[in-house]
């Protein structure tokens, strides 16, 4: 057998579910319960708070079902709970909070060790080489830990009381569609929900729009002054909250 | 030909996350850290400063686990570029990883996967060895692992590969003092023959750490302190490697430093017994 058949053979022990098992030898089943292990831990690790909301039993479940489906491909351990929170989403269907706190989790630890970027502020900005009449044309680069999506539970609360360690209401109330960004500030995680208009914004800048087009979106739905206004205003929050990275015109960064 | 690693006599730990604080608060009696270079890879914040705090008091060693030098579809050169940027930034000691594969096609363990050791195995895991020193630009130490399987099949003994592997790459060795004593339990091999079958002169790194029993083999679990019989296997191998530095590598139920520094003394107390060690 060559070498590549070997290693294939050894992957497919590995993954098969202990009835399926074809080696008898005791130590391919070291291999075999030392991945599972491996995996589960890296999950509760990773997870910790979306396994406290569960329960440790119904969150293990969970997590066995996503090691069969979803065997891990990179070279490093620290991706494998990417797509829990789909998994979460299938296998608590009736609760979408439990997915809406494992997505909320994973991009908090991500975050926290994503590449680092020195945010704008205001002053900052001021100082860069940006001129009144390029503000049309300016693109604004996101910190590279920002990550957003659409929210239909209170899952930032949620997160919050069991950081927190504060006991849940059983039955809570749910805000409406909301955007929940997570990003770091320097050295640490942060996460906020915005509205629809604020998720709309933020996912035109991230697409690399230029500021002249969004405000000409907002001149649509709310007149010239009060889009200069809105888009200005929704400028200083980013700014303040440290999500902008560099403001560019023309492929240019504005600022060194 | 890549530059020579010279022999750093020291003793150290294990960097680990439970002792980032003690680290960064005050002056702790090692020579040198470890670190495992995954988890400094392609990532910023709090941990990389962590790193840049601690390596302005301790020379570093980098160590890997996802080479995978012994996979039979060669490297992945994403990583390893990767782990170049590191070393550029680290200025480690020495990089190391271990001689295994971990994955297959798209597929990663997660594991440190025995080899069968064959002359195909050999050419390809030199081959492999040679790419990934030039790409990185220096010579790496290779660490043999625990295992639970052997391959009948094979045409060589553990040390054997590991010794054509210097000859023929110029690479160096990381021995691990407990994965000689698990892996010759595990496959009734002596641990005395294996030291004596190493090329002395290659190697730069000793690490001992704990095991438990499992049901029918020794298991590599790094959470306990080092045994008797692996003090007493590294005593043998200070004979040979007295050159080499030494270091406790606990992942596991790691306890507080203090306990893993009066584990690292021990350590010193053997090498000191012995004429030309470090002390």
């Amino acid at each position: 057998m060559s070498l590549l058949a070997l290693q294939r053979a050894m992957r497919d022990e590995i993954l098969a579910a202990g009835d399926q098992a074809v080696s008898p030898a005791a130590g391919m089943e070291i291999y075999r319960s030392a991945y599972r292990n491996r995996l589960l831990e890296a999950l509760r690790t990773s997870f910790e708070k979306t396994c406290q909301y569960v329960g440790g039993e119904a969150f293990d479940t969970a997590a066995c079902h996503h090691i069969i489906v979803n065997p891990p491909v990179s070279w490093t351990l620290d991706d494998y709970g990417a797509g829990f929170d789909l998994t979460v989403a299938e296998l608590f269907a009736e609760d979408p909070e439990v997915a809406e706190l494992a997505w909320l989790e994973w991009h908090m630890q991500r975050a926290f060790g994503s590449v680092d970027a020195i945010p704008l502020d205001a002053a900052r900005l001021a100082s860069g080489e940006l001129g009144i009449a390029d503000w049309d044309k300016a693109t604004f680069a996101l910190v590279p830990s920002f990550a957003m999506r659409t929210i239909r539970t209170d899952c930032a609360a949620l997160w919050q009381a069991l950081a927190d360690g504060e006991v849940l209401p059983t039955e809570r109330e749910h805000p409406k569609i909301g955007q929940l960004i997570v990003w770091r500030n320097v050295m640490s995680p942060h996460f906020r929900v915005a509205d629809t208009i604020e998720g709309e914004a933020l996912s035109s800048i991230a697409a690399g729009h230029e500021f002249g087009s969004l405000c000409a979106s907002f001149a649509e739905s709310l007149g010239p002054d009060a889009a200069l206004s809105q888009a200005g205003g929704l400028l200083v929050r980013w700014l303040q909250d440290g999500l902008i990275a560099n403001v560019s015109v023309g492929g240019q960064a504005q600022v060194r | 030909m890549h530059q020579q690693i010279a022999p750093f006599p020291g003793f150290g730990l294990g960097l680990r996350r439970e002792h980032y604080a003690d680290f960064l608060s005050r002056e702790v009696p090692v020579d040198f850290v470890e670190i495992i270079s995954e988890n400094f890879m392609a990532t910023g914040g709090r941990p990389l400063h962590t790193l840049d705090a601690v390596r302005e008091r301790h020379p570093v060693a980098m160590h890997g686990v996802s080479m995978s030098v012994g996979s039979a579809q060669g490297l992945n050169r994403e990583y390893l570029g990767q782990l170049k940027a590191l070393a550029t930034r680290v200025r480690p000691l020495w990089v190391s990883d271990h001689l295994c594969w971990t994955g297959v096609d798209s597929f990663n363990s997660h594991d440190l996967l025995p080899l069968p050791y064959t002359e195909e195995a050999l050419d390809l895991v030199c081959a492999n060895i040679a790419l990934a020193q030039d790409i990185l630009e220096r010579p790496l130490l290779f660490e043999n692992p625990s295992s639970y399987l052997a391959f009948p099949d094979a045409d060589y003994t553990e040390w054997e590969f590991l010794a054509q592997l210097t000859a023929r790459t110029g690479c160096y060795l990381l021995l691990d003092v407990n994965n000689i004593y698990v892996s010759g339990t595990n496959h009734g091999f002596d641990p005395e023959a294996f030291l004596r079958g190493i090329p002395a002169d290659r190697v730069r790194q000793i690490h001992l750490a704990g095991h438990s029993q499992g049901e029918s083999m020794l298991i590599d679990t790094h959470d306990t302190p080092v045994c008797e019989a692996v003090w007493h296997l590294y005593r043998s191998a200070c004979e040979r490697f007295g050159h080499a530095a030494t270091m406790i590598e606990r992942d596991g139920a790691i306890p507080q430093l203090g306990e893993l520094l009066a584990e690292l003394d021990l350590a010193r107390a053997v090498a000191a017994t012995l004429e030309g060690c470090p002390a």
